[in-house]
């Protein structure tokens, strides 16, 4: 995990409480997993950030758009959809199945709210992007500092 | 004809693939190995390999001898105006190579990619047609 810290010392990250965050929401969410495995969240994130935006990357492959729903409210988002396994035909056998299937479920809680009316996302070569900006109002503003 | 197939768990995270023995990579890039689904029928052999970010430019399949190889290369790692903050995989290109038996016909192989997976057919040699031999009086 990527954690950064401008400052260079033990700063409170908030990308770290993010992190914890979605590793709870996640476990409430996915519900049984097999025991003993260290089960890793499906999709896995990419967060990327600019001063106005934020870009959310998911990799998920081989998945119909159609049925990708992506919901924003606050400053949390949450991605669902479904992957289907290859289906093996009678008179077929299976050597290997190393591909993920299954119900797709993020819930990724961000650093700040987003408006949900500018929310963008597109599906391309089995990549998620959506791309979510800050509200106006909450846009950081420079503050120049005036000798006295 | 099933045969009993052990369910993997939900997949583990990416793998980097390690360069030949004794070789290193000129590129910094991370090169990582595609899960992949095999299937078997009567006439063919079906992969299928995800490979997120790659499209039909970026997939590079050769076979040498007997040993098939998958290459795919992605765009640029971190979208352009934008900086990484949160990384729970990485963006690297893709390799993986696999011993193809004798029943493979190698010319007839052929390949699509969509939505970055890529399905490689791989159809079997067609049985030999058997012949009559006539024998005339010497």
């Amino acid at each position: 995990m990527n954690l950064l810290s401008r400052f260079g010392g033990r700063v409170w990250d908030p990308w770290r409480e993010m992190g914890q965050l979605q590793h709870e929401m996640g476990r409430l969410l996915s519900g049984t997993r097999p025991a003993g495995f260290p089960q890793r969240e499906y999709p896995p994130v990419n967060l990327y950030v600019n001063d106005n935006d934020l870009l959310m990357t998911l990799e998920m492959p081989g998945v119909d758009p159609s049925h990708v729903d992506v919901t924003v409210t606050g400053d949390t988002v949450t991605v669902t959809g479904e992957r289907a396994a290859e289906a093996v035909k009678a008179g077929e056998s299976l050597h290997r199945r190393e591909r993920p299937s299954g119900q797709i479920r993020r819930a990724v809680q961000l650093p700040f709210d987003v408006d949900p009316g500018r929310t963008e996302a597109s599906y391309e070569k089995g990549v998620l992007r959506v791309k979510l900006t800050r509200p106006e109002t909450q846009k950081p503003r420079k503050v120049s500092v005036r000798p006295a | 004809m099933n045969p009993h197939v052990v369910q993997e768990p939900p997949s583990p995270p990416k793998q980097e693939s390690e360069p030949p023995q004794g070789t290193e990579r000129t590129k910094a890039r991370k090169v990582y190995v595609p899960h992949v689904d095999i299937v078997e029928n009567d006439e063919t052999l079906l992969l299928f390999a995800d490979m997120p970010g790659v499209d039909e430019h970026g997939v590079d399949i050769t076979v040498e001898k007997n040993v098939l190889t998958l290459k795919g290369i992605v765009g640029a790692e971190t979208p352009a105006g934008f900086e990484l903050s949160y990384e729970e995989y990485g963006v690297g290109d893709y390799e993986r190579s696999f011993t193809l038996s004798n029943e493979i016909d190698r010319d007839a192989i052929h390949a699509t990619i969509k939505d970055g997976v890529l399905k490689l057919t791989l159809p079997k040699v067609k049985q030999a047609v058997t012949r009559k031999v006539t024998v005339n009086a010497g």
